[in-house]
């Protein structure tokens, strides 16, 4: 890894901070972090981050997956879900985006590690 | 005859035209229309408009006003417009034109299955919601742990022991919570005098200092036991979240539609965007389940709840009891 930009969209504070301290510790850079749809959109523009670390749940009215659909149509940023969010009907909405990784809470460093480098080695 | 009369379910016999031959008493019973008035009418108009409209096209939109032996299932309206969900079988008498038609009122049935598929829905949809929430929480706890124990900052590290002991108590009330939402839909709906469930909750709040006035008689509702907690809630909520709240008012509205319930405060109410947003699950402040769980014990009979206040002036919230699901009885 070598300090590659990572946006966050997470809309649940101690998450994203500890998503903020996981991703430092790992090398890389955490470039912002969206708490809902406008938000990651406006950010993705403006930082052109390497990745993006997507919750499913997001505040608003346009979910993750909703909003990785408009961010990989207007800037073909790789994306890795990140959620709590096994069942099958989401997975399947999911899987239609074509996303780049699929991490699933409870996660640690090693799960954000490997998500990454794998999304990133594409 | 004596077979006939005696069955214990609703029969008639019908001609080629579908018009009533002969009733027995459970059918008058049934339809609260005695056996000779019954005779000549056509039995097809005591079906629900949109069940026989389904059975036509069944029928291949020919009306053959069901006189073929059959089994069909579907709702009966009475003299006095109660609606009772029926199985009926038809069978033509042999050598003859006309049909006798036999009805089993399954209504108490038909309820009880309801509600049985509904609670098992809305506890299949609580699993999922608990499990999310809580892989969350546990996602923030194994992240506080590994900050901890990383940190060199003693003064961080309480900090995160803190938001450590938090999160644990917020796991410990998600489990609170399915322990009360278990019992959503489980017992049988019922009749809830309101002045009586609020004398009995407002105890509760006496030590908030907010002052709280309600104007209700003998209005009582139908709805599930677990209708106290509703409006718990709501007061909670207007306490927990009002900010500059000092009062809060509950009070009947009458319209053609039904009886609203008005819990009306002067806090600083809810922004525009969030009016809907407040009810969907995980959503507020604290464990988010409150509003969430208010609308889902109100729906078992129907019943819905709005926040229709001006952001700035307090919130308001209205609960929408439609004609049937509530009564003034006699005093």
């Amino acid at each position: 890894m070598s300090g590659e930009k990572i946006l966050l969209v997470e809309d649940d504070d101690i998450i994203a901070r500890v998503e903020d301290w996981r991703l430092k510790n790992l090398g890389y850079q955490v470039c912002g972090r969206a708490t809902n749809s406008d938000e990651a959109l406006e950010l993705v523009a403006s930082t052109r981050p390497d990745i993006v670390l997507m919750d499913i749940n997001i505040k608003g009215n346009i979910d993750g997956i909703e909003t990785t659909k408009l961010i990989k149509k207007e800037f073909n940023t790789p994306v890795i879900y990140v959620t709590s969010h096994s069942d099958g009907a989401t997975l399947e909405r999911a899987k239609e985006t074509k996303p780049d990784g699929f991490i699933l809470k409870p996660f640690e460093d090693n799960d954000l590690r490997v998500a990454i480098e794998l999304a990133l080695s594409k | 005859m004596a077979i006939f009369d005696n069955t214990g379910s609703a029969m008639i016999i019908i001609g080629q035209d579908s018009s009533i031959i002969l009733a027995n008493p459970g059918w008058a019973g049934l339809t609260r229309i005695s056996r000779v008035k019954s005779v000549g009418r056509r039995w097809t108009d005591f079906i629900y408009p949109e069940d026989l409209e389904l059975l036509k096209k069944d029928n291949n939109g020919s009306n053959e006003n069901f006189t073929r032996t059959n089994e069909y299932s579907f709702r009966i309206i009475d003299a006095v417009k109660n609606v009772h969900h029926c199985l009926v079988s038809i069978v033509v008498i042999p050598g003859t034109t006309n049909s006798i038609v036999a009805i089993v009122d399954i209504t108490e049935r038909k309820r009880a299955e309801d509600a049985i598929e509904l609670a098992n829905k809305k506890l299949n949809l609580m699993n999922n919601i608990t499990r999310h929430d809580i892989l969350n929480i546990i996602t923030g706890l194994l992240g506080c742990v590994d900050m901890a124990n990383a940190t060199t900052s003693a003064e961080e590290r309480v900090s995160l022991l803190r938001d450590i002991k938090e999160l644990t108590r917020i796991i410990q009330r998600q489990i609170t919570f399915t322990r009360e939402y278990q019992e959503v839909g489980v017992h049988l709906p019922l009749w809830h005098n309101v002045n009586a469930l609020l004398k009995k909750i407002l105890p509760n709040f006496t030590k908030s200092g907010i002052a709280i006035s309600s104007e209700f008689e003998m209005m009582e509702i139908y709805a599930d036991p677990l209708l106290e907690k509703v409006f718990y809630n709501l007061l909670d909520n207007a306490i927990r979240y009002g900010e500059t709240l000092t009062s809060v008012s509950i009070y009947p509205s009458i319209s053609d539609k039904g009886l609203s319930l008005i819990f009306e405060d002067n806090g600083v109410g809810v922004a525009p965007g969030q009016k809907y947003e407040i009810f969907k699950r995980g959503v507020g402040q604290n464990t988010g389940m409150g509003l969430f769980l208010t609308a889902e014990i109100l729906a078992i009979t129907g019943i819905t709840i709005e926040e229709n206040g001006v952001f700035g002036t307090g919130a308001r919230f209205e609960i929408r009891v439609p004609n049937g699901t509530w009564r003034l009885p006699p005093r």
